[in-house]
């Protein structure tokens, strides 16, 4: 009885998460995920598309095209960043812990790019945000399988 | 319905895209840090391990289309931009692989009938690759 318990509660509380795309239960908020950088003391949903209207310019820096928008009367540049090549953003939610299946995330959005906004400077591409991004094409380097290919072509004989 | 509906906390996490449309679920698993030996967590989703990362500044805060998302402030908030990238298995298992040669090579030298039993190890999420 006690393995028949244990099996069955390591299954339960078995933290999961549920990827979804291309699915009309979830929404596509590409263009619509915006990093600003201040702390607002607020979580929860508001009217942000109602006063937050980013706009493109003719500037571009380091090859990252410009936006401008106003936030609470102040100015912030910004650029959009493409995700990589077969990546998403899920943007994840968990229900209340009374809910059954506390542990479980599930995609309740998705998004293609993230737009991420200075204060001060513009956007370049020494920002430490921008900068994250490069983690992807290192692990790429890093863990994709090797081809006969690759060693051919890496052989200094 | 908005997307928030029911939902008491959000994060966001960039990952490979599933391979299919529909749902995939992927597991959380606590495996040892090649490195540290920490238990670290990583998700195993489409027969794939992946590690996972993060990234905040000190001070910023997530747009979701019409939701506003702190990065940290509020308990229940955390909206550090988390990722999810493919890792070779063979990083996670080549310590583990290691120890129990170390182990192998003890036993014969002691108890040599006892040599084969080495391979019941009992991390069961190591398993589950």
């Amino acid at each position: 009885m006690d393995g028949g318990d244990e099996g069955s509660s390591v299954t339960a509380s078995h933290k999961t998460v549920e990827l979804i795309r291309d699915s009309a239960a979830v929404v596509d908020l590409t263009g619509k995920v915006h990093q600003l950088p201040c702390c607002i003391k607020y979580d929860g949903p508001t009217s942000v598309s109602d006063y937050f209207k980013p706009k493109s310019t003719d500037m571009e820096v380091d090859g990252l095209k410009v936006e401008e928008a106003h936030f609470r009367g102040r100015k912030l540049h910004g650029t959009t960043i493409a995700l990589p090549e077969g990546y998403s953003g899920f943007i994840l939610g968990k229900k209340s812990p009374e809910e059954k299946n506390p542990d479980c995330w599930e995609t309740r959005a998705t998004s293609r790019n993230v737009t991420v906004w200075n204060h001060d400077d513009v956007p370049s591409k020494d920002d430490a945000f921008v900068r994250a991004f490069h983690w992807f094409a290192v692990s790429k380097t890093l863990h994709q399988t090797v081809t006969a290919e690759d060693l051919e072509s890496t052989c200094i004989d | 319905m908005a997307w928030w509906e029911g939902v008491d906390e959000t994060r966001i996490l960039i990952a490979p895209d599933p391979s299919t449309s529909g749902k995939h679920v992927g597991h959380f698993l606590s495996l040892r840090h090649p490195k540290t030996g920490n238990t670290t967590c990583y998700l195993y989703c489409d027969g794939v391990l992946q590690e996972l990362h993060w990234f905040k500044q000190s001070y910023g805060s997530w747009f979701f289309g019409d939701y506003v998302c702190e990065v940290l402030g509020l308990p229940h908030t955390d909206g550090r931009l988390y990722t999810a990238t493919p890792v070779d298995p063979v990083f996670i298992l080549l310590p583990i692989f290691e120890e129990a040669r170390m182990k192998v090579r003890q036993l014969k030298q002691t108890l040599p009938t006892l040599g084969n039993n080495y391979a019941a190890r009992d991390e069961k999420d190591t398993r589950m690759l």
